[in-house]
């Protein structure tokens, strides 16, 4: 079916996610990307997740979306600075089961706000695991508080069961398209040089020339 | 076991220190599965190849640097014709006694805190007056403070080398954005001209005269083709130094030869180079160019050497690497019995490992060596060479050869309208100071103004006598304009422990 008529990809988009270890990151990005949750003793921590690539069609236009994971640097918190970078979103991921989880977002936005080159990237707190309803430990409303006090987008998902998932990127993704100033052309990525690789080359705007 | 210590985890190799030349080992051994932890001490990534925002390069230059490393920073704000920095910041030791009062009104504004910090070091040459307008030019600075990228030891990349390819190979092409180096200057008797890449450059050159294009054309020519001919008068001229090689067997002399000693084939001196490896450097140069353009090297988006460590350690991480950060070092011990291997005491817990990979920083009876480079990094108030562009380029002078870098918003390196100059050359600082500051002044002429300068040196350091004798030390980034002679390094520590 993609081979009808190929839109021409008018954008990429990189989406980051970040948050405690545990949260469910990576569980969420496989969610959205392949439709697929690895059982729980396969997750223990997040090893040979980069990032992953999807296309993503929004009123006729194809966008193409990078979603990063952290690849288990967040466990000591070593993200490094260089992730941060030409992100357009922001996933902040917390384990509703975990307050501490939830109580570590502060770290995380002023970490985001440290390295992030671009002040109007589109940021979203996600609560993960509502499967796990009966040990929830961080109320619903909490958790849209919070996100409302750091105007952030929120929802609360389930990787596990699908819930939310898709919901919550199109969301991010729709904010993305309607923030131009985020991934209009600009003169910072003209003339930059993509290294060939075995992995498609997309960075937005770039040119071999 | 908790999920935020190490306490007795055994991994295959430790790596410390996050420069480019540890990261890639790390990378290239998580990529073999070996199991991996990678430390720095600094809560920042890049090690000795680290990469600041302007504020942060202070903090560094105050707090972060090893002192037995870079013995002193000195910093001027503003001109640089006078003899004296407005900073000098040295061993703490010799920390004079800071002003007691701040007559500032506690505005505690970024500027002023910083300058509070930085009060200890004012020279004697500063008045009191003056100090207030030395907070205003920081301030001004800061204003832009995260649109600078200020590298520790800046190189850039040749698009057909040994980095590239490594780039390639361990698939984080996508991690890293590279821009090309557009134009390469040499600068003789204080005047800047343009060095041709290419053989259409060389004909279009109005710098050169038609017997120089001939000359060069039969130069470029001959090597690159590197036929049985060539072979054969490189084989003649085996034991001639490069120069004298290109000026007997190819007539080249004054400008021309300059330039392709010095801004083609980066020789520190003169005589540095035999003609054998004069020419395998221009042929790298010229193969070089046209592989993602008409130049011969690419330089990494928001700082070189540092953005390039820190891809290779992601890329270490997604193979299963263990990353920390401002991580206390405290010991590192030799372990007996069954499969030897050390312990190395963090402030994590204690961890094991078959081999250790270390920054001889990390080496407590660590001492400097002989050879030291001398760096200076010069913000200017205007871009000299075109704002959105890229230079390499060599002065050279009887008193020495600096090799330099120019860098603008183009690679995010600063902000628009200005730009930064780096200049580094080899030996003491006490020696080359002049020299350097030369550099700059020859290069940002009449048209800009310096706003920021820093110098400072950069010594590599020697394992002490006492040293454990299997540890494996990797070493500072060295005076190369471009990365290949550090992933070289880097393959070989890898070669041995694979």
């Amino acid at each position: 079916m993609e081979r009808e008529t190929t839109p021409e990809i008018a954008s990429t988009f990189k989406i980051l996610l970040v948050g405690d270890s545990n949260v469910g990151k990576s569980s969420i990005l496989l969610r959205f990307t392949d439709d697929h949750f690895l059982p729980p003793e396969d997750t223990s921590a997040t090893i040979g997740v980069d990032f992953k690539v999807k296309l993503y069609d929004l009123g006729g236009t194809r966008y193409k979306l990078t979603i990063w994971d952290t690849a288990g640097q967040e466990r000591f918190r070593t993200l490094t600075s260089s992730y941060y970078r030409g992100a357009q979103g922001v996933i902040l991921v917390y384990d509703m089961c975990s307050r501490e989880s939830f109580e570590h977002l502060n770290n995380w936005i002023d970490e985001l706000n440290t390295y992030c080159s671009n002040d109007d990237i589109i940021k979203m707190v996600i609560g993960n695991k509502i499967d796990k309803e009966s040990e929830r430990q961080v109320p619903r409303k909490e958790g849209a508080e919070y996100a409302r006090k750091h105007q952030t987008l929120f929802l609360e998902c389930s990787a596990k069961t699908r819930i939310g998932v898709q919901q919550a990127v199109e969301e991010l993704v729709n904010k993305i398209v309607e923030t131009p100033s985020l991934w209009r052309k600009s003169t910072q990525t003209k003339g930059v040089i993509s290294i060939d690789n075995s992995v498609t080359s997309g960075i937005p705007g770039g040119c071999a020339c | 076991m908790s999920e935020n210590t190490l306490d007795n985890e055994e991994f295959d190799t430790i790596v410390l220190g996050t420069g480019l030349l540890e990261s890639i080992i790390a990378s290239e051994l998580a990529a073999a599965d070996k199991k991996v932890l990678h430390i720095d001490r600094n809560p920042y990534y890049g090690g000795r190849c680290a990469c600041f925002t302007l504020s942060a390069f202070i903090e560094w230059a105050i707090e972060y640097r090893d002192q037995r490393q870079t013995p002193l920073v000195d910093i001027f704000v503003g001109s640089i014709d006078s003899d004296s920095p407005t900073f000098s910041v040295r061993r703490t030791a010799e920390l004079k006694q800071a002003p007691a009062e701040s007559n500032s009104t506690k505005t505690s504004s970024h500027a002023s805190r910083l300058f509070d910090r930085l009060s200890s070091y004012l020279t004697d040459s500063q008045t009191l007056t003056e100090h207030s307008s030395i907070t205003e030019r920081l301030g001004k600075l800061l204003e832009n403070d995260r649109k600078y990228a200020v590298e520790l030891a800046p190189k850039v990349a040749y698009c057909r080398g040994e980095l590239i390819d490594l780039v390639i190979n361990a698939g984080i092409g996508e991690y890293i954005q590279f821009k090309g180096v557009e134009h390469n200057y040499i600068v003789r008797n204080d005047a800047v001209e343009r060095v041709p890449d290419s053989k259409g450059d060389i004909f279009a050159s109005d710098s050169l005269n038609l017997i120089e294009k001939r000359k060069l054309m039969k130069l470029m020519t001959a090597i690159t083709d590197n036929d049985e001919d060539f072979a054969q008068l490189l084989g003649d001229c085996a034991d001639m130094g490069f120069a004298q090689f290109l000026e007997t067997k190819f007539k080249l002399s004054g400008k021309l030869l300059d330039s392709v000693i010095f801004a083609v084939a980066r020789a520190g001196s003169r005589d540095e180079l035999g003609a054998r490896a004069g020419c395998e450097r221009v042929q790298k140069y010229v193969r070089s160019v046209g592989r993602y353009g008409r130049m011969a090297y690419l330089c990494a988006m928001y700082g070189g050497g540092s953005e390039i460590a820190q891809s290779f350690c992601r890329s270490c991480a997604v193979s299963g690497g263990t990353y920390i950060l401002s991580e206390d070092v405290r010991s590192i011990e030799s372990r007996d019995g069954e499969d030897r291997g050390y312990a190395v005491q963090l402030g994590h817990g204690c961890v094991f490992a078959k081999h250790v990979v270390l920054d001889p920083c990390y080496a407590p009876d660590s001492l400097p060596s002989d050879s030291a480079i001398s760096r200076a990094v010069c913000i200017l108030d205007s871009p000299v060479f075109g704002e959105d562009t890229t230079a390499i380029l060599s002065y050279v002078a009887d008193a020495g050869v600096v090799s330099m870098l120019y860098a603008t918003q183009a690679t995010l390196a600063a902000p628009s309208g200005q730009c930064i100059l780096y200049a580094w050359t080899n030996g003491q600082l006490s020696d080359t100071r002049a020299l350097l500051l030369r550099a700059l002044t020859a290069v940002s002429g009449s048209q800009a103004r310096p706003l920021f300068t820093a110098l400072f040196e950069a010594q590599d350091m020697q394992p002490g006598e006492g040293g454990l004798p299997e540890l494996i030390y990797t070493a500072a980034p060295d005076s190369s304009l471009d990365f290949d002679s550090t992933v070289a390094h880097a393959q070989r520590v890898v070669a041995r422990l694979l």
